[in-house]
């Protein structure tokens, strides 16, 4: 079916991910830069195509897009200095507000309910710091239920939990 | 006495202008003689014009007519024939007035009174501008002798102009003697270039230097002088036969600069066969008698004794009329980049044209220089180094029709050889291009619209890539055993330095800038001085021979008389109040002020374009123009203001303000009649004093009407004039008027509702 290009959505990606958008002249450069290009089915040549297009529905609940790696290889290569991971970073940040975060990125993003980090912290990880002559649990949230309790609170007051779906367990 | 001649242009002015009113009210002044007449333009109306200056003793003339633009030379001449040219001003009542406001006859009447006024204060001041004659010389200077230069050369010879011309390297013909075949004939390149080389070479009227350059050049338009060093050959041109046995015995081998290493020459060579001149050189780098003393082997071996191991660098003084520019191109560097150029098996495209070239290093073979094996599969790479913001963000034009070429003549000569070519998109316009493109792509050469990330070194000196076609939306993994790079071009060194000598001005890229890419794209900003070919931009082979043409055509119209004869429309320096601070020497872009041997800043009048700049800018007013003076303007706006207080001024350049606010009359967009039009040569004339002197005599507003950014006919002027609007606004802001009552407004001379548009919003904001 033919599709109606969205000009509004484009705008708005230009706008508020970055201006250099438009400049994109299609040459794939940033496609064969990409590591993950080349075993998923990510492209970013494409993706950076709808969204020059406008084309909200094939980006947002895309899974590719959460196959970026954040690299940054396209942006180096790419002749048109196309700010290509901050406008992957923002249409990202469009389709989890629309619902469309991918599980790993939710459970990632748990991890800070859980330990006030993206990375998880296990009794390995204290027996390690404990053979340097480290504390064993670091002076940060993990070390601090005051601190932790406080970062829950802020991401709770942004509604940062119902965008990653997360619900303590009482 | 003044006189002052109405005209009715039929009805097209009466219609909306009360010229019975105008004259009613200047008759009031005892010093005017006003006069009306149905067509001043007509013989009639010129006759009348002419009689009434003898009859009543006139000495200074205003016509109220239409543009000056359109028939401001009529005038001038007529007045020319009884007064000097000068002792004369025109009030545009017609586009201006009778027009723009043909809605409403009171305004129009009104404004039409006020630009009368405006000119008769101007004209009161106005001196009598003399003429400039100096000699010239018909001698011509071209620098560089690739295609350009030698087509230059040869028109200008057949003109009968005498030419010296220059080239750094020890043989003419540049870039195009080294390419196989060229677009969009296929014939080759050596065949239609040799017979020029060789007419040229024994043209009676143009004298060929090999191994020179141009260090220094002064003087002024008409009458250059040149200084050229030309390095030793330590062959005498004079006495070699090129007959080759010097080369035959040297016992020295290099790598041939000429063929891109791709074979080897002696320390005494020519770079390859059929060279003009053909006369030996010997690379002292590699000589063994310079590097030990002890060689003599050619000396031996010279019949005609030719080897001259004392020669020594000759410096040669010239003097010329003119100068034409044709330095040419270079490949850009493309070492340490992703395109992995230092790999043996990536080359570029003038690589490959050598080794295409039945008569080049290889015989025509293809071949992978890392192993001299014929390669299984090629791949050309389009944009290496081109449309890139990181490196060349231009097109380098050329590229797309030469590798098409390269491709197909490959394609026909190996079959079974795998040609890829990755590109972002084929641009092929020009005559017989898009022809030429569509019998190619039925070669069968795989196009794979989409460009790699990094050529990587693969196994057995192959190169390896990922590379996504954009069409399949497939990622491709490409193996191949050679690479050919579709090298972006740059100015050449010799631009680079030429641009320094000359004081050229050049764009970003370096490339050599035109006064006017359309109208004006051979001529520079220095009267006298032109520029042709590759130096300019990339173009194909049939472009430069074109820029050659019309550049010999500009120098032959350049030089046609034996003498210059230039209206003294320029500007003047005050050495009283000079502070020699030299701003304007800065400013100027045509090298026009010059410091003389008392160390008082003096204008070249014969360089002096009468842009206004260096009015504009001198901080101590020492600089003014003989005509359109800071005075003659001042009188002139407040000669307007004391008629119609209820004004904006509107400084407008000759060049494109002017011209789009006449089109805006003709196409009677209508704007407030508050506007009222002050002509001046360029924004760049528009002093910080002259933008906010209108407010001092009760205007309501200023503004600017200047061209288009990067479009300035005179280079930068609008660019340091907006400067200066700035500045003025905030002065405004401060002191209580408002800055908003200053406007700067950039237009193209064909847009007249820009114009009208502007002149309405500013007249919104200034009630």
């Amino acid at each position: 079916m033919a599709k109606m290009i969205d000009p509004e959505f484009a705008e708005k990606v230009a706008k508020e991910g970055d201006k250099s958008l438009f400049l994109c002249y299609q040459c794939g450069t940033c496609t064969a830069s990409c590591p993950s290009s080349e075993i998923t089915s990510f492209k970013t040549r494409k993706m950076i195509r709808f969204a020059q297009l406008g084309l909200k529905d094939d980006i947002l609940p895309n899974d590719d897009l959460w196959d970026c790696t954040t690299c940054y290889t396209c942006q180096e290569r790419c002749p048109r200095g196309v700010k290509i991971p901050k406008i992957i970073l923002y249409l990202r940040n469009l389709a989890a507000q629309a619902g469309y975060m991918a599980d790993a990125h939710k459970g990632t993003a748990k991890n800070l309910f859980i330990f006030g980090h993206a990375v998880s912290f296990k009794d390995k990880h204290e027996k390690l710091r404990k053979s340097l002559g480290l504390d064993g649990v670091p002076h940060t949230t993990l070390g601090s239920k005051k601190a932790l309790e406080d970062l829950k609170t802020i991401m709770k007051a942004n509604g940062f939990d119902s965008l990653i779906g997360y619900k303590e367990e009482k | 006495m003044i006189g002052v001649f109405l005209c009715h242009c039929g009805k097209n002015i009466s219609t909306h202008v009360d010229i019975k009113k105008l004259k009613e009210e200047l008759s009031k002044d005892p010093g005017l003689y006003v006069v009306e007449d149905t067509f001043l333009c007509s013989q009639a109306g010129q006759g009348l014009i002419k009689d009434s200056v003898k009859e009543k003793g006139l000495d200074r003339v205003v016509v109220a007519s239409c543009s000056p633009k359109h028939h401001g030379d009529i005038f001038k001449n007529c007045v020319g024939e009884v007064l000097n040219p000068y002792m004369w001003e025109m009030a545009n009542i017609r586009e201006q007035c009778a027009w723009v406001h043909q809605n409403d006859n009171e305004k129009a009447t009104e404004k039409a009174l006020a630009l009368v006024r405006g000119a008769i204060e101007k004209v009161k001041l106005h001196e009598p501008i003399g003429q400039l004659t100096v000699p010239v010389s018909k001698e011509v200077l071209v620098i560089g002798a690739g295609i350009a230069g030698i087509h230059a050369a040869l028109e200008m010879g057949d003109k009968g102009y005498h030419v010296h011309l220059v080239e750094k390297t020890p043989i003419i013909g540049g870039n195009m003697v080294k390419l196989d075949r060229t677009f969009p004939t296929d014939d080759c390149s050596m065949c239609t270039i040799s017979p020029k080389l060789n007419e040229v070479a024994s043209h009676p009227n143009v004298i060929i230097y090999t191994l020179s350059e141009v260090e220094e050049v002064s003087g002024r338009p008409g009458e250059y002088e040149v200084k050229i060093v030309k390095h030793p050959r330590y062959v005498d041109e004079e006495k070699c036969t090129g007959c080759g046995t010097c080369a035959e015995k040297c016992p020295i081998k290099r790598p041939n600069e000429y063929d891109f290493g791709l074979s080897k020459r002696k320390a005494i060579y020519i770079p390859a066969g059929g060279m003009v001149p053909l006369k030996y050189t010997i690379n002292r780098d590699d000589c063994l008698h310079f590097r030990t003393g002890k060689c003599g082997i050619c000396v031996d071996n010279c019949v005609a004794g030719a080897i001259d191991f004392d020669q020594k660098e000759k410096h040669i003084e010239l003097k010329v009329g003119a100068i034409m520019v044709a330095t040419g191109y270079d490949q850009y560097d493309l070492s340490n980049t992703e395109y992995n150029i230092e790999h043996p098996n990536v080359i570029t495209g003038l690589e490959l044209e050598r080794m295409i070239d039945p008569s080049g290093p290889t015989s025509g073979k293809i071949i992978r220089p890392s192993d001299g094996e014929t390669p299984k599969s090629l791949t050309f790479i389009q944009c290496a180094g081109s449309r890139d913001e990181r490196r060349n963000t231009y097109c380098s034009k050329i590229c797309c029709m030469y590798t098409i070429k390269n491709a197909q003549l490959v394609e026909k000569e190996y079959p079974e050889m795998e040609i890829n070519l990755c590109y972002i998109d084929i641009r092929t316009p020009g005559k017989n291009f898009e022809e030429y493109y569509r019998r190619f792509r039925s070669a069968g050469i795989n196009m794979i619209k989409g460009m790699p990330s990094e050529i990587l070194s693969g196994e057995n000196d192959t190169l390896e890539f990922d590379v996504y076609d954009t069409a399949t939306k497939k990622l491709l993994k490409i193996n191949t055993d050679l690479v050919v790079l579709a090298t972006s071009l740059v100015p050449s060194e010799g631009t680079k330095k030429m641009a320094e000598v000359l004081h050229l001005v050049y764009g970003p890229e370096g490339f050599l800038a035109p006064v006017h890419v359309k109208i004006n794209p051979v001529d520079t900003a220095n009267r006298g001085q032109y520029i042709v070919g590759t130096a300019v931009f990339p173009k194909p082979i049939q472009e430069c021979i074109t820029d050659a043409g019309a550049a010999s055509s500009r120098v032959a119209t350049f030089l046609k008389d034996d003498k210059l004869v230039l209206d003294l429309v320029t500007n003047r320096i005050d050495p009283e109040i000079c502070i020699h601070c030299g701003e304007c020497v800065e400013g100027c872009n045509y090298s026009a002020i010059k410091e003389n041997e008392e160390g008082v800043y003096e204008v070249l009048d014969v360089s002096c374009l009468g842009c206004g700049k260096c009015a504009a800018i001198c901080p101590s007013n020492a600089s003014e123009m003989r005509f359109g003076s800071d005075e003659q303007l001042k009188v002139q706006v407040s000669g307007i203001l004391s008629s119609d207080p209820d004004t904006i001024i509107a400084y407008s350049c000759e060049q494109c303000g002017y011209n789009a606010a006449d089109l805006a009359g003709i196409s009677n967009l209508e704007y407030s009649s508050k506007v009222k039009i002050v002509k001046v040569p360029c924004t760049a004339r528009v002093s910080f004093e002259l933008m906010l002197y209108p407010f001092l005599k009760g205007a309501k507003g200023v503004m600017v009407a200047g061209c288009l950014e990067d479009q300035c006919h005179y280079i930068d002027g609008n660019i340091g004039a907006k400067e200066r609007a700035m500045m003025a606004k905030k002065i405004l802001d401060l002191i209580g008027i408002g800055g908003e009552r200053l406007q700067f407004f950039n237009m193209s001379s064909g847009d007249g509702p820009k114009f009208a548009e502007s002149a309405r919003a500013i007249a919104e904001v200034c009630p």
